[in-house]
């Protein structure tokens, strides 16, 4: 019995997020999506224009799902969008349909499951934009940690997996990105949402958590000390 | 096997209202004053004469469930009701037609606490599939409707039940069309009584999702309400009423507080027919910022407070 449902929900996940097992099931039926015999009477009673249509309101939902601290994936990655000539509003549809068949929305949970906690929907949006190379990288990467870091302001106990490289402060969290123009902080500290680029000293300071080198150069209990009051480096 | 009512006395009609975050019909957030309940839902239910309330969960944010998070806009609400017989919680996270193995082990701590802190009487869900690995369904799946479903079914609200400090009402799930499909060939009324017959839980009865059902097996007129005795009758503790449509002839629970005579002719005839009834939720009504219910609203509600009126007296 629990095979069956394991099964059942196996299918359920790749008729609901894949266009291909759709198509296929639609045109030939529980045999069409290699479901086993036991399923097959269960699966015929499936309405496939029902079906259809909860699949689209899927996809439907992500574009005007917004979360707090969270203004949707489209206005969170309008640059990366812009960039690749996806804001028209056929064409991001177009893109989330094949975000919600692809292999990071298959990791992405709004709610943890007995497996754990699972990625974020912006995380997994990302990771997408990645395989799929839509858009500049640089701007897909700026999005993405700014998208996290307003969600992490505003919950600093999330119900989704941070990412490993993310470093946890006494106040929040923090992660610096190398990017074209230097080191880029991005923060959730108190509440607050923190982005900057970075002197070379600075990023020194939080790569090595503050610790003091004995022949330091000049200036770096400074850097360390405004670090902390910003609560980005604990003390 | 003896059935887990709620301990109360005969409450008549009642309210439920779904308490979305950034909503006029639920919570509303000001800078620098957090979550609050709208001025409206106060101010409607002080225009009303309802003997009971159930509040829908509704996650505030993303966070991990802390009942402090809640404790602001849900004591906002407790500070403005009026005054009630009894207090319940609709949620929205138990998953109970779950396909996925759950751990449900800090949810249901939450609820506990959430039940406990505001004294609610119990708790009620639809009995279908929320979730699918983690991600939300647009509108609640029917469960699976095979034998291996049951099963399952019956296996997790057992489970959820025994966990709970309050019974648990497993209500009939929505077969409303449009983002809604059904899996398996059991009739939904007989799973539905062979669950609450296994589990010996308490049920609630919605007459949209009743109708639902009936509809999309292609029912009409008078046969929609048929097959009533199918249903797990002694266990009915309560019915909810909430505003359908029937669309292009689909018919879609909209949850918009316009009654459909259909709703208010199936209630007729599952009154006399649940014998443990005693609680009676016109769900989900819309209302303007003084409180007014919306005038398309107002046939159907003076209806319901008509066939509830005997009831009422009663209590």
């Amino acid at each position: 019995m629990n095979a069956e449902i394991s099964t059942a929900r196996e299918l359920l996940h790749r008729l609901l997020h894949s266009p291909e097992t759709r198509a296929a099931f639609v045109a030939t039926g529980p045999a069409g999506i290699d479901a086993p015999d036991s399923l097959h009477s269960a699966l015929e009673s499936i309405d496939h224009r029902q079906l259809t249509a909860t699949a689209d309101a899927i996809a439907s939902g992500l574009i005007h799902r917004k979360h707090r601290g969270s203004p949707g994936l489209a206005a969170s990655y309008s640059k990366s969008l812009e960039s690749a000539n996806l804001t028209a509003p056929d064409a991001f549809k177009e893109v989330v349909r094949r975000f919600v068949g692809s292999v990071p929305f298959a990791n992405y949970r709004e709610i943890p499951t007995a497996e754990g906690k699972g990625l974020c929907i912006e995380e997994a949006f990302f990771l997408f934009l990645e395989e799929a190379k839509l858009g500049d990288s640089e701007t897909r990467r700026n999005e993405f940690w700014t998208a996290l870091f307003r969600a992490l302001a505003l919950q600093p106990d999330p119900n989704f997996r941070i990412p490993l490289a993310v470093q946890r402060t006494w106040r929040g969290y923090r992660y610096v990105a190398a990017t074209a123009e230097g080191p880029r902080l991005y923060a959730a500290v108190d509440g607050r949402f923190l982005t900057g680029v970075l002197t070379p000293l600075l990023a020194n300071v939080l790569a090595t958590n503050g610790a003091r080198h004995p022949n330091g150069p000049q200036g770096w209990d400074e850097c360390a000390q405004r670090l902390q009051t910003m609560g980005v480096l604990d003390g | 096997m003896n059935i887990r009512f709620p301990e109360t006395e005969e409450l008549g009609l009642g309210v439920g209202l779904d308490l979305r975050y950034g909503d006029p019909h639920g919570f509303e957030h000001s800078p620098g004053i957090g979550d609050r309940i709208s001025n409206r839902v106060p101010l409607f239910l002080r225009q009303q004469a309802f003997n009971y309330a159930f509040f829908s969960f509704q996650p505030r944010d993303r966070s991990v469930l802390k009942l402090e998070d809640y404790v602001p806009a849900w004591d906002s609400l407790f500070e403005q009701l009026p005054p009630l017989q009894r207090c319940a919680l609709h949620h929205t996270l138990l998953n109970l037609g779950s396909l996925d193995e759950e751990d449900r082990g800090p949810l249901l701590e939450f609820t506990n606490q959430l039940l406990e802190r505001y004294n609610l009487a119990w708790v009620n869900e639809d009995l279908g599939i929320w979730s699918l690995g983690g991600r939300l369904m647009p509108y609640p799946l029917p469960p699976l409707l095979t034998e291996a479903g049951l099963e399952r079914a019956i296996r997790e609200v057992t489970s959820v039940q025994s966990a709970l400090c309050r019974p648990l009402l497993v209500e009939f799930p929505g077969f409303s069309e449009g983002t809604n499909f059904v899996v398996g060939t059991m009739n939904a009324y007989d799973y539905f009584r062979i669950l609450a017959e296994e589990t010996g839980v308490a049920v609630t009865l919605d007459t949209g999702h009743l109708l639902s059902y009936q509809w999309w097996l292609g029912r009409r007129g008078e046969d929609l309400y048929g097959d009533l005795d199918r249903l797990p009758l002694k266990h009915c503790f309560e019915i909810h009423l909430s505003g359908c449509e029937i669309l292009d002839d689909r018919f879609v629970d909209v949850h918009h507080g316009v009654l459909r005579p259909e709703q208010l002719i199936l209630l007729e005839r599952l009154l006399p027919r649940c014998p443990h009834l005693k609680a009676i939720a016109y769900e989900d009504p819309k209302f303007d910022e003084r409180g007014a219910l919306r005038s398309r609203a107002i046939p159907g509600f003076e209806r319901l407070q008509q066939l509830t009126a005997p009831v009422r007296m009663s209590a």
